[in-house]
């Protein structure tokens, strides 16, 4: 699993990260994954895959991610994830 | 500040970010521990409830308990059934013994499953069943007409089904449904502005409840208001970084939430029976009121995130208490609630509303009451007697391998037509008064695994728990099952709080990790052939079928007799 180590943020980089994370490592296909498609209201991702992303999210972007931090509109679609992770990582720096 | 303009920023000053990717959060080990615990409370809680308050019903002959074999007469002290529960309908299964058969007085043929038939030794077994109105006490059973005296050997008695008597039952009901027919055309003419309609919305279904359920109707209105402010100032202490405040403000406001819906949901029998409604004041449970609090906990959650910070009091009652969604759902969030504002439906758009009202009307009417409840329960015109349900709860050890497999798939049709003919007529009315509601149903009985059935049954509710339930807990736990066994948990127990529903949430829980664990172990890119898709709906089908053996039925021995031999007799069939 690649690291972000001084990779320059941007909602695009975010996106191919997990992009690249959902289909290397979650074996999801990559025509299902467009920006805006929903991945757990229709269940692309299930419980297992979604501890596995957000156990992605938090090592390699740096945030810990508490129980009512987030909803799952952020966490439905490779969009709102990228904007919800640069919103949050931006935040932690200052 | 919106995420955009973060972006932005960071595209002018290119902030790096420097991260080991190898560092892992520690593992919420206490929060998992804590789960347990609490669904392991939640066990012991129901269990102790069913210890005290399970068996509400006693027999009585000549003002004291009855010892067998006792001689009852046609014209001395019948056999009495008491009810000792509140204002409750119950479906009440009975079996006696005797030289001759036992009969209801005075005799109600229309209500009463009644089997009798001659044993080998000589003496007659009476089988009996009837439902218990709110307002009923007693039951008195003599010999029939014509019989001097019998003797009576033995006698069993069974609350099957016990359901919380909502105030006003039908009739509130009914008059709910003519508060939305008068709000349509006032919506229709003077409603172009949202907010003159979302006056009216509010303003109706207060109404309604002040003539129905007026003490409940000011404390919900005071509730609402105060958790308005509350959230408002929630939403304004997270933006503004004051976390702690935030978290105190929304666990005073959910705990609120919990608190009235405990109070009227669960609490109300144990009211009606302490004060034996003083002054006539209606104690059951308030129509909707679990509708109610869950919209208000779905939007805390939203204001503690600071969204929402631009909801006005007016807005948040028309939400909470939209008159076409008061008494059953669809349970819409508020983001969902604004985005469905159309306005005033034009001539041109009324067709399709009321024909989804009227395909609801007729769901309700010939699917489920008569054909449906025909075939179970034994009442309506084509009625079965005494009904497959009624069969199955007199004997469900002894009864056919056919009736047995045949009445879960029966009773999951039946809560799926019924609750769906309530959805379509809600999502008529709601459309009727300018709001596009949210869908509930989306033909779960073709749903080819467990969590897709869970995507398409009463999404909204699916919706709800994903969203504050099985997110919440699965951050805080980073654990697969426990997020599964809450979540199903939290859809039992809002049902009822009894230990049934809790059995049918281990039951459905259970399934959706063990399918997750197998297609995790199958992987993901494996298609599936049209044959295996025909397998997996027949298979979620029977899944979902054997979970209806808790929810239909109150009396956990006897849930558990069904369950346990609907399984057996797949298994056997399958050998065969």
């Amino acid at each position: 699993m690649a690291g972000l180590k001084g990779l320059p943020l941007d909602a695009d980089t975010i996106q191919n990260e997990l992009r690249k994370f959902l289909v290397d490592e979650l074996g999801i296909e990559e025509r299902e994954l467009d920006p805006a498609s929903r991945l757990i209201t229709t269940g692309i991702i299930d419980s297992m895959d979604m501890l596995m992303l957000v156990a992605f999210v938090e090592n390699n972007f740096g945030l810990t991610i508490k129980a009512l931090d987030v909803s799952v509109e952020e966490f439905d679609s490779l969009d709102r994830l990228a904007e919800f992770v640069l919103h949050r990582a931006t935040a932690s720096l200052g | 500040m919106p995420p955009h303009l973060w972006a932005e920023q960071l595209q002018t000053g290119s902030v790096n970010i420097a991260v080991d990717a190898e560092t892992k959060p520690s593992a919420p080990q206490s929060n998992t521990l804590r789960a347990w615990s609490l669904i392991a409370l939640l066990f012991i809680v129901i269990v102790l409830l069913e210890g005290l308050t399970g068996d509400r019903s006693e027999l009585r002959f000549q003002g004291g308990k009855p010892s067998f074999p006792l001689i009852l007469s046609a014209t001395g002290a019948p056999l009495e059934i008491h009810f000792k529960s509140g204002p409750r309908e119950e479906l009440v299964i009975a079996e006696g013994i005797g030289t001759t058969r036992l009969q209801r007085d005075p005799s109600r043929a229309k209500d009463a499953g009644y089997e009798v038939r001659s044993l080998d030794d000589g003496t007659v077994r009476t089988r009996l069943s009837f439902r218990r109105s709110p307002t009923q006490k007693t039951v008195s059973l003599r010999p029939p007409s014509g019989i001097e005296a019998m003797r009576l050997d033995s006698f069993d008695l069974r609350v099957v089904k016990s359901t919380r008597a909502t105030i006003g039952g039908y009739e509130a009901l009914g008059w709910l449904v003519v508060v939305c027919f008068a709000c349509i055309p006032v919506v229709c003419l003077l409603g172009r502005s949202p907010v003159f309609s979302q006056w009216v919305f509010a303003a109706s279904t207060l109404t309604w409840m002040l003539f129905f359920q007026p003490a409940f109707a000011l404390a919900l209105l005071a509730f609402l208001v105060f958790v308005h402010r509350l959230g408002l100032e929630c939403a304004r202490n997270h933006i503004t970084g004051k976390g702690a405040s935030a978290w105190n403000l929304l666990r005073l406001g959910g705990g609120m939430a919990l608190a009235f819906l405990l109070v009227g949901k669960y609490g109300a029998d144990a009211v009606a029976e302490l004060f034996a409604n003083p002054g006539g004041l209606a104690l059951a449970m308030p129509l909707g009121i679990s509708y109610f609090v869950i919209r208000v906990l779905d939007t805390q959650l939203r204001w503690y995130r600071g969204d929402l910070v631009d909801v006005s009091l007016r807005e948040f009652l028309a939400y909470v208490l939209f008159p076409a969604t008061v008494a059953a759902g669809p349970i819409a969030t508020l983001p969902g609630f604004r985005k469905g504002w159309l306005g005033p439906v034009s001539l041109s758009e009324i067709g399709p509303p009321i024909r989804r009202i009227l395909q609801g009307i007729a769901k309700k009417i010939v699917l489920v009451q008569i054909f449906l409840g025909g075939m179970l329960f034994g009442i309506g015109p084509v009625a079965f007697d005494p009904g497959l349900m009624i069969q199955v709860l007199w004997d469900p050890m002894g009864v056919t391998s056919g009736r047995i497999l045949m009445l879960p798939f029966l009773m999951l049709l039946y809560s799926y037509l019924d609750f769906s003919a309530y959805s379509d007529i809600a999502i008529g009315f709601s459309r009727l008064l300018g709001v596009r509601m949210v869908e509930n149903f989306n033909w779960p009985i073709l749903a080819s695994d467990l969590q897709e059935y869970w995507r398409r049954w009463h999404m909204s509710l699916s919706g709800w728990c994903q969203r504050n339930i099985f997110m919440p807990a699965t951050l805080a736990t980073r654990n697969q099952f426990v997020p599964a066994y809450l979540t199903m948990l939290a859809v039992g127990l809002w049902h009822a709080f009894a230990l049934p529903w809790f059995l049918w949430a281990l039951h459905h829980a259970t399934g959706l990790i063990v399918l997750s664990k197998w297609r995790h172990r199958r992987g993901r890119k494996r298609e599936l052939s049209r044959g295996r898709i025909c397998a997996g709906v027949g298979l979620t089908l029977t899944f979902a079928a054997a979970g209806y053996s808790f929810a239909f039925i109150g009396d956990t021995a006897t849930a558990l007799a069904i369950y346990g031999r609907f399984w057996i007799t797949l298994v056997t069939l399958g050998q065969i």
